[in-house]
């Protein structure tokens, strides 16, 4: 038998083959005489060895301080999920999240990315010394039924009411975004909020009082909340528009933590970059206990949010479906309601010494009837305070709102809660809002 | 599984090679590369490994029974009757769920058992060429079912092909040698495949995203040039990707892309992209069509089918035939209109022409619907264009900067040029150049598989 070069017996022809058929084309390998290079060899495959012996061998980690989430366990089997692969998918999922050495991965990506002059990663802008995240699309059906509904509230309880969006830093802070970034808008959103005003309820213009102090510190680095001070300018602003006087003078300022990395870092694995944390107290400053759940403290700061990745959980701690703080404050009579998402955290210490009570709920954890808390709190005004990514695309509020009284909403809206522009004839119809349509 | 999948990477790959290498090569060999191949494969779900085994068995059945008879009308019997087996094992997971969509069936999606299992085209038309090529007697029957197993199923090329050829592959059933030299090339071809998937391919994938929803000129003229781009890189470098791993197993599977973006014109372009399925339909349609050698209106008709095929193995929808047309339109015009003068052309407009003409083609390709496909095209003349240039656009030409530099440049001959130079530079330390490269490459990719999770595979939806 013929033999080839190397040893091995060379295929035997087939005596059924047709000769008049066409001769089998064999393939050129333009690079059967180049010399090998053993070293990717010995470089590749221990690699890949290495990693699979270190990975499987590495005990299992719940959770990623860097990325700020928890990471997979590894599934248990189920015959369903073998059969239709979900149990494979959950399996790749898993040996991706506990990949040892995942950190210094996800770090290095960021600063090639950087060298290579990316100026986004996964909807975060590459300012200079500064992350700052792209705002989210307005969902138009989620923001107007949002704010009709606050109006329906305010009429029906007849409830002083203030209404206050929180822009993202990319909306007040241009400077630090990249050239040419391409912001989403949220104009028809800030747009309509003037149009809002009527006896009960007062729109705060934070993105105006927001803009006139962009230079300052006033949204994280590697955030996407608000500092203190910014929250500070707000509350000026608030306390302004009710004819009541608060100044940022009247509060100390203390620098709590200096190595802060936000939200804004765990999702681009930034390197170098950090930020302060200040908090404010009033030079009066009332006694007060705070009621989340089951713990009562007497202060509104969670300081082990210090040791944690978090830091901004210093804030009321985590977030929690109902926050009840009662003052020492002498302004008796002023019991206030907050609808709000974690920017409220950072703004509720400037209110302290002027409410006797402050009950906070978070439409995204709150399950209960709203009548509970108006009746039993004795709430005397109420205040919305959201960032605008929030407020736009989050139907909580307007979800728990429709729990007042067995239904806020008009009938017929709650059939089309999805069309915005149902929800515009609806508030034209009731006359208590005069919404600026986009 | 995907190649890129870290799992893959650190777990299936080294342990299939290292157990294959020190283990199984000598005695169960190809059992064994078939067995991990049924496991690959029923990573994606138990359906698709029925799947799998049923198509194989049926390829098996009717290429050793075309082997044992000899009545040619027998024999033609079983072609016709596997290829309709085949067409509606296609029609039932690739084409039906499209087609009826709107059924209550499929109300709450396509079934588990009726998904499309990863790459039915390509292993289905690795099995008709097993079936063709054996009746035709260019190729003996497979000797065993694991011989067929390795030539259609093999981990390597299950997902995204190439499409096998079986008379030009089947003599590398039994004689496979893994050498040094096969070894290094296979470590080359993955990772140069890798770094084309993940950091080119993936990385224009996020200026698509943002460009998506663009009005301005210069928005639709990125993005269409960015799908040109970035179906090349995920694919060749899939494929790449693919013949490395062959190779690392001592097969030897043939280029699926030659620089498809350098040619001349639209059949030069169709004579570099995606070779395996041009070779197909040439082999297995075009040529027992009677090719060229009819006359000229059944050459033209043979050119159009096998292109509205072409477009229909893409895909169920309109704009995928459309696409199929577009290119049998280009062929024919070059043959018909431009004929010999074409070469009289000078060589950048011969450049521009394919890379225009493809940005067209990609563009109706890519768009989930044709009307947006032509919507896109239309702004590039203005029709609907908001305006010369948008902050999107800008920002994504400025910073993707590196990245489109990059990205030219690999589809030219440039990497060949430098990796020439270096090899001059660096002389007798080029080995060591060489592997610091990959390392760094492999680290880069690694990287940025890890941050994003790297997208699918383009192709794996064919």
């Amino acid at each position: 038998m013929p033999n080839t070069k190397n040893g091995a017996p060379a295929p035997k022809s087939n005596p059924n083959l047709n000769d008049a058929s066409k001769p089998v084309r064999k393939k050129k390998t333009s690079r059967t005489n180049k010399a090998a290079n053993p070293l990717l060899i010995w470089f590749f495959i221990p690699v890949l060895c290495l990693g699979m012996i270190i990975n499987l061998v590495w005990p299992e980690r719940a959770y990623s301080n860097v990325e700020n989430r928890p990471l997979a366990h590894i599934p248990s089997i189920t015959s369903n999920g073998v059969s239709t692969g979900s149990w494979m998918k959950d399996v790749t999922t898993w040996f991706s999240d506990q990949l040892v050495g995942r950190n210094m991965f996800f770090h290095t990506n960021y600063l090639m990315q950087k060298a290579a002059g990316d100026k986004e990663i996964d909807d975060v802008f590459l300012g200079s010394r500064s992350l700052i995240g792209q705002p989210k699309k307005l969902d138009d059906a989620v923001w107007k039924k949002n704010l009709q509904g606050i109006t329906l509230l305010a009429n029906q309880a007849q409830l002083p009411t203030s209404v206050m969006i929180v822009p993202g830093s990319a909306q007040v802070q241009p400077n630090k975004l990249p050239a040419n970034a391409p912001v989403n808008s949220q104009e028809k959103l800030f747009e309509a909020l003037p149009g809002m005003e009527d006896i009960y309820v007062t729109p705060v213009d934070v993105r105006r009082i927001l803009q006139g102090h962009q230079g300052e510190y006033i949204y994280y680095n590697t955030d996407h909340h608000w500092t203190s001070l910014g929250a500070g300018f707000a509350a000026e602003e608030f306390f302004a528009g009710r004819d009541e006087e608060m100044s940022l003078q009247d509060f100390n300022s203390y620098q709590v933590s200096s190595d802060f990395q936000g939200t804004y870092a765990s999702k681009t694995g930034s390197v170098g970059l950090s930020d302060d944390i200040f908090i404010y107290t009033a030079k009066a400053d009332p006694l007060y206990t705070v009621k989340a759940g089951d713990s009562l403290t007497t202060t509104m700061y969670d300081k082990s949010s210090l040791e944690r990745k978090d830091q901004y959980e210093l804030f009321l701690g985590r977030n929690q479906a109902l926050v009840q703080i009662e003052t020492t404050s002498t302004e008796l009579g002023k019991h206030l309601l907050i609808f709000k998402d974690s920017y409220a955290n950072a703004f509720v210490q400037f209110l302290l010494p002027y409410y006797r009570t402050i009950t906070i709920v978070d439409p995204r954890y709150f399950y209960d009837d709203i009548d509970l808390i108006l009746s039993s709190y004795s709430i005397s005004e109420v205040l919305y305070l959201f960032s605008s990514d929030n407020f736009a695309t989050d139907a909580s509020l307007s979800n728990v709102l429709d729990t007042y009284e067995n239904g806020l909403y008009p009938a017929e809206e709650e059939q089309d809660g999805d069309d915005s522009e149902g929800a515009d004839e609806s508030l034209k119809e009731q006359g208590e809002s005069e919404l600026v349509t986009p | 599984m995907a190649f890129t999948d870290l799992i893959f990477l650190f777990v299936f790959l080294p342990l299939v090679w290292l157990l294959y290498t020190f283990g199984f090569k000598k005695v169960w060999g190809n059992p064994f590369l078939f067995l991990v191949s049924l496991i690959f494969c029923a990573w994606g779900s138990l359906y698709s490994l029925v799947v799998l085994l049923v198509v194989l068995a049926a390829t098996y059945a009717a290429a050793k029974g075309l082997d044992a008879i000899e009545d040619e009308e027998e024999r033609r019997k079983i072609v016709v009757y596997t290829s309709a087996f085949f067409l509606i094992v296609l029609l039932v997971y690739r084409y039906l769920p499209v087609w009826f969509s709107f059924l209550p069936f499929f109300s709450n999606g396509v079934p588990a058992p009726l998904r499309m299992p990863a790459g039915l085209s390509f292993y289905l038309f690795s099995c008709f060429s097993c079936v063709f090529d054996v009746w035709n007697h260019r190729a003996p029957a497979p000797k065993s079912f694991v011989d067929l197993g390795i030539f259609a199923g093999f981990f390597a090329r299950l997902n995204m092909g190439p499409i096998a050829h079986y008379a030009h592959d089947y003599e590398q059933f039994a004689h496979h040698p893994q050498t040094t030299l096969k070894n290094s090339r296979g470590v080359e071809l993955f990772l140069q495949g890798m770094f084309m998937k993940v950091i080119i391919a993936d990385g224009i994938d996020g200026y698509i995203a943002l460009l998506a929803g663009d009005a301005s000129w210069l928005g639709a003229i990125m993005l269409s040039l960015m799908y040109l781009l970035r179906i090349y890189f995920d694919f060749a470098g899939y494929s790449r990707m693919a013949r490395g791993l062959g190779s690392l197993f001592g097969f030897t599977i043939p280029a699926n892309f030659n620089k498809p973006y350098s040619a001349l014109s639209v059949q030069d372009f169709w004579r570099r992209w995606h070779i395996s399925l041009t070779d197909w339909f040439r082999d297995y349609v075009y040529i027992p069509l009677g090719g060229n050698r009819v006359n000229k209106s059944r050459w033209m008709l043979n050119i159009l089918i096998v292109w509205l095929l072409t477009g229909l193995w893409h895909g169920a929808t309109l704009h995928f035939l459309v696409w199929g047309l577009l290119q049998a339109g280009f062929i024919l015009m070059e043959k018909n209109v431009f004929g010999a003068k074409m070469s009289s052309w000078p060589r950048a407009l011969r450049h521009v022409y394919v890379i225009v003409s493809q940005m067209i083609a990609w563009t109706i390709f890519t768009c989930p619907t044709l009307l947006s496909g032509l919507g896109l095209i239309g702004r590039w003349f203005g029709i609907g264009a908001s305006g010369f240039a948008s902050p999107a656009s800008l920002f994504a030409l400025t910073s993707g900067a590196v990245l489109w530099i990059l990205a030219i440049i690999g589809c030219t001959n440039l990497p060949k040029v430098i990796n020439g130079l270096l090899r001059r530079i660096s002389g007798s330390s080029y080995a060591w150049v060489q592997a610091v490269g990959y390392a760094l490459c492999f680290f880069i990719a690694l990287s940025s598989l890890v941050s994003s999770s790297s997208l699918t595979f383009l192709y794996a939806v064919f």
